[in-house]
Parts: C-alpha cells; sequence; structure tokens
C-alpha cells in the first residue's frame, strides 16, 4: 500500500520534471560538467572536461579539482661537503592530492584574504598544512613543500589558471560562467572531486561539487587488473613474450641475413 | 591514429614513436657492446614522466628480448660461451644478494648514497679511462699480449696459482673455475650497489680479467643479461607490481630491431674499435654523473626508485 501511495506521488513529479523546459532546470545547478567519467583507453593523452553553471551576480569565481588524497614520500638532495648534490635520505609528505587543478575568474588575491583561501582549500599554500601533517612530523616537509609543488607543476598535476572562469551577466541578476578542466597526460584512475567556490565581500563559501570518475577502460583495464591481481603470472608471461619477440626476430634477421647472401 | 599510447601501470601517456626510437637506440648499443642499456633507457624514461621504479622494472623486461635477440644472433655466429657465463651468472646471483645486505648496512648508518655515488663515478672512471687508453694503444701497434708474454702481471700469477683449472674452448683460455665465480660475485655486488644491471661493468672484466676474445664476451654477456632481466622482471611483477608490459613491448619491438643491427655493425668492427666505442660511452655516462653531482638541480626533491 505504502509503495503504490509513493508511486503516486513520484510519477506525476517526474513527469512535472520532464515537461519542463530544460533551460529552466539546467539554471537551478550553480556547477555541471559536460562529462560525469573520464575514460582512460590505449589512446588517452590528457583530456578537458567542460563545467559550467549559473550563479548569483556579484561572485568571482574558483573551479578546484582534485584527485584522489595520499601518502607522498619523495627522495631529498642536499649538498655535501660543499660541492656535492646526493640524495640525502627521504621526505615524507602526509596527504598530498595527485592533482590539484585551479581555474579562477580574477586574480587568486582579489578572491579573498589569504586565511579564507586556505580554510576553503583554495590555492596551493593551502594544501601546505595537510602536506606537512605526518606522523611522526618531518620538519623537512615544510622547507621543501614550494619544492613539492615545482615537481607536480613541472608533471602538469598541480596548476592554477588565473582568469581560467569566463563569466558572462544575465539581466536577470544571475550569472553563467564556465571553465574549462585541462587533465594532463599522466592521469590515475579513481574518484576526483570538482569544487565551484563563490567569493564576494572578502568572504568565500562553497557553492556546489560534483565528482569526476576517471577510471581505465579496455584493454588498459585488463592489463592493470591482470597486473595487480596476478603479479607472477603476469611477470612470467612478460617475459616469455619478451623472450619469444627476441627470438622471432633473431630468426627473422637470420633468414634476411641467409637471403641477403 | 594517435601517436600516444596510455601505459596502463605507469598511468601515463607517451608518444609511440619517441618510444619506438629510444628502444631501437638502446638496442643497437646492447647487440654492439652486449650490455643491457638501462644505465641508459630509465634515466630516458624518468625524463619522459615515467616513476623510476615503473621505469626500471618495464626496462629490464624489455632488456630481456634484446638480450635473448642478441644472444641467438651471437649464437648462430658461435660467440656465446654457454659455459662461461652460466659461471658468471651463479656468482653474479650470488654477489647480488650480498651488495643488496650491504647497500642495507649503509643506509642504515646514513652514507649509502655518499657510497654509491663513490662508486659509480670511480667505477666508471676507472674501466673507461682504462679501456680507452688500452685500446689506443693496441691501435697503434704496442700490443698487449707482448708485455704480457715476457712478464706474468701480478693478476695472472694469482689466477694460475687458483685449483680446479679447465678449458673454456669457445673463449680460447684456461681458468680456474673459482676465476668466474669470483669475479661474478664482484661483478653482482658492484652492480646491486650502483641499481643497474652490470653489463658495462662485465664486458671490461672478461675482456680483461678473464682474457676472453672482444667478439665471445658481447655474446656472452648478453646470455647472462637475458637471465638476470628474466629474474628482476619476475620478482617486480609479483611483489612491486611495478612491470608495464605495454611500455616494456613497445620499447622492445625497437629494441630487438636495434639489437639485430647493433650485431651486424659489431662484425663488422675490430675489436680495438669496440673497445674505444664503448670506453667513450662509458666516460660519457660518468661525465653526466658528476656534472649531476656538480650543479645545482632545479628540483630538490625526486621520485624515489630507479637506477
Amino acid at each position: 500500500m505504502r509503495v503504490d501511495a509513493a508511486n503516486k506521488l513520484i510519477l506525476p513529479l517526474v513527469c512535472l520534471c520532464w515537461m519542463m523546459p530544460a533551460g529552466l532546470v539546467r539554471a537551478q545547478s550553480p556547477l555541471r560538467l559536460g562529462s560525469q567519467t573520464v575514460p582512460l583507453g590505449m589512446f588517452f593523452h590528457g583530456s578537458t572536461v567542460h563545467a559550467d553553471g549559473t550563479v548569483p551576480a556579484g561572485y568571482q569565481l574558483a573551479v578546484v579539482c582534485t584527485g584522489p588524497t595520499g601518502e607522498l614520500k619523495l627522495k631529498r638532495k642536499e649538498r655535501v661537503l660543499g660541492l656535492l648534490w646526493l640524495t640525502r635520505g627521504e621526505v615524507t609528505f602526509a596527504r598530498v592530492p595527485s592533482l590539484y587543478i585551479v581555474d579562477t575568474s580574477a586574480e587568486m588575491d582579489q578572491l579573498a584574504p589569504q586565511s579564507t583561501l586556505d580554510r576553503l582549500g583554495v590555492g596551493y599554500s593551502s594544501l601546505e598544512a595537510d602536506a606537512t601533517d605526518a606522523t611522526p612530523r618531518d620538519r623537512r616537509a615544510s622547507e621543501l613543500f614550494p619544492e613539492l609543488v615545482r615537481l607536480k607543476e613541472r608533471e602538469k598535476l598541480f596548476a592554477v589558471h588565473q582568469h581560467g572562469v569566463r563569466l558572462q551577466e544575465r539581466p536577470t541578476g544571475l550569472v553563467d560562467w564556465s571553465a574549462d578542466i585541462r587533465l594532463p597526460a599522466k592521469l590515475l584512475p579513481g574518484e576526483y572531486n570538482v569544487r565551484l567556490y563563490g567569493f564576494r565581500a572578502g568572504t568565500g563559501e562553497l557553492l556546489d561539487s560534483r565528482l569526476l570518475n576517471v577510471r581505465q577502460v579496455g584493454a588498459v583495464a585488463a592489463i592493470h587488473v591482470f597486473a595487480k591481481n596476478r603479479g607472477l603470472f603476469y611477470g612470467i608471461g612478460a617475459v616469455l613474450i619478451a623472450v619469444a619477440v627476441g627470438l622471432l626476430t633473431g630468426v627473422a634477421f637470420g633468414r634476411g641475413a641467409k637471403g641477403g647472401h | 591514429m594517435s601517436l600516444w599510447i596510455y601505459l596502463p601501470v605507469a598511468g601515463n601517456s607517451v608518444n609511440l614513436l619517441v618510444l619506438l626510437g629510444m628502444g631501437g637506440l638502446v638496442g643497437f648499443l646492447s647487440g654492439l657492446f652486449g650490455v643491457g642499456g638501462g644505465f641508459l633507457m630509465t634515466p630516458l624514461l624518468i625524463m619522459m614522466g615515467i616513476e623510476p621504479t615503473i621505469a626500471a622494472a618495464s626496462d629490464a623486461n624489455q632488456i630481456v628480448a634484446a638480450s635473448a635477440s642478441g644472444t641467438y644472433a651471437h649464437y648462430r655466429a658461435g660467440s656465446v660461451d654457454f659455459k662461461m657465463g652460466v659461471l658468471l651468472l651463479v656468482g653474479g646471483v650470488a654477489g647480488g644478494s650480498v651488495g643488496v645486505l650491504l647497500i642495507r648496512v649503509l643506509r642504515g648508518l646514513g652514507q649509502a648514497d655518499l657510497f654509491i655515488s663513490a662508486t659509480y663515478v670511480v667505477m666508471l672512471g676507472g674501466i673507461g679511462t682504462y679501456m680507452l687508453l688500452d685500446s689506443l694503444k693496441e691501435l697503434r701497434g704496442k700490443g698487449r699480449e707482448y708485455v704480457t708474454e715476457t712478464r706474468p702481471s701480478v693478476w695472472a700469477r694469482l689466477a694460475s696459482a687458483l685449483p680446479w683449472r679447465t678449458d673454456f674452448p669457445r673463449s680460447r683460455v684456461n681458468h680456474s673455475v673459482l676465476m668466474p665465480l669470483l669475479l661474478g660475485i664482484l661483478v653482482g655486488v658492484l652492480s646491486a650497489i650502483m641499481g643497474v644491471g652490470g653489463g658495462f661493468i662485465m664486458v671490461p672484466v672478461m675482456v680483461y680479467l678473464l682474457r676472453m676474445p672482444m667478439h665471445v664476451v658481447v655474446g656472452t654477456s648478453l646470455f647472462q643479461i637475458l637471465f638476470t632481466c628474466a629474474n628482476v622482471t619476475v620478482l617486480q611483477a609479483a611483489v612491486n607490481h611495478t612491470v608495464d608490459f605495454v611500455l616494456a613491448l613497445v620499447l622492445l619491438i625497437g629494441s630487438v630491431i636495434g639489437a639485430q643491427l647493433g650485431t651486424h655493425v659489431n662484425k663488422r668492427l675490430k675489436a680495438e674499435q669496440l673497445k674505444i666505442l664503448m670506453a667513450v660511452i662509458v666516460l660519457a655516462v660518468m661525465a653526466k654523473m658528476l656534472m649531476g653531482f656538480l650543479i645545482t638541480p632545479e628540483i630538490l626533491v625526486s621520485y624515489a626508485g630507479g637506477h
């Protein structure tokens, strides 16, 4: 009986939404993604995810895309004997996102005070507290945090694009915005997060967020799963194929050489 | 068709033509000199954005193909000394285990990297300089054989004092069985310390200490590298899951062709010319490493692993 009653309510609501003009439904959403999924196929070479939405007028915006977060151990180099640059152990960063891409509608320092940006997680400096919070504390992590950012920037895994968000005011007191989130070629599978922040009068707030599913597909997924779950067989198979290719090439070249003579 | 390919384990996209070219170049050096080429390939892969642990493990996988191809070509030419190769391999495996333990002790003392760096520069500089000078002397007609025949060196006297002598017909030498075993251990220790396959240490050892002919040295070295790298590939795949077979496959397609060309050129060059070329490459690698130690790095942190 209860199920029937619920069905009677839901069905008209769904029909009502279906009959509404698409523009009216879309206008209510502060953040929309052109695609909820990024497939990592054999020929993947970076991707762009279009993001757009509609917000009340008066906001400056920041779109932050972050990858799965985890501990990161890096080798650190130090000068030894005042002459040689050598690796001197490791530095541990407690929580670092695998990807961190920020697009803003204005210069970062015009959005809000630094303390506000740090609290919301907008900009590199907002990552420092989490990154340097290892247990036991690694004092070198704070010193080397700028080096971590430079390393990730070189791989295009960290990026800040000021004015990467385009704004277009409507006469109705609303603003349409859009941005293209550029995902690099070096991209790991996982759940990514896209968050939209609004800033006005020196304050900021989270307006909306969406999940972006980056996943391997087809042969890439099959090989990855085989490598992770059946490592020994995968290794033996890799060696056997390598030996076979090597020997077959040897035979082919050997025959070619004979023919040539 | 896209020229870019996404690597399932490395999680990165790379250019197919660049990978094929790199494989071809390193395979050529492998066939020419009997070296695995890991000391060249792994840094190149890291420069392309592949994580060091995956670069080193996948490189070992592609070396299996190049060395199988090269070994077969040398076997057909009758220039593989299997007896010597097996003894060096047994010693190398034992020495590798000792080297890994030694590095663990040094890491505990905080001196491992200084020790590794010093070993690299001394070994590469010493081997390269000796090979270069010796080959130039031979080219000028002052044969080493003349000197050694009149007054045996300390090494020759020490080697002749060892028991269990046996013939190695393919290499046309007579040594104690202990010689290749002990030298295999030495190279194994150094390979483990330096984190490389050891081909460029093993080749000079076979030429100068085992007195093997250069053409047999190259084939025998490749035979040994085949087993060393097969072992590394299986272990890395099973324990660390760091072998990217797609990466290895593209590299090995280039490298097996390069290895055949290298073997072809190897047969056309004189032993002295080969030694000079090898010496120049070893010295160039040493110079590059030395520069890396002296020049302030662009970024003071890097990913762990690799050679």
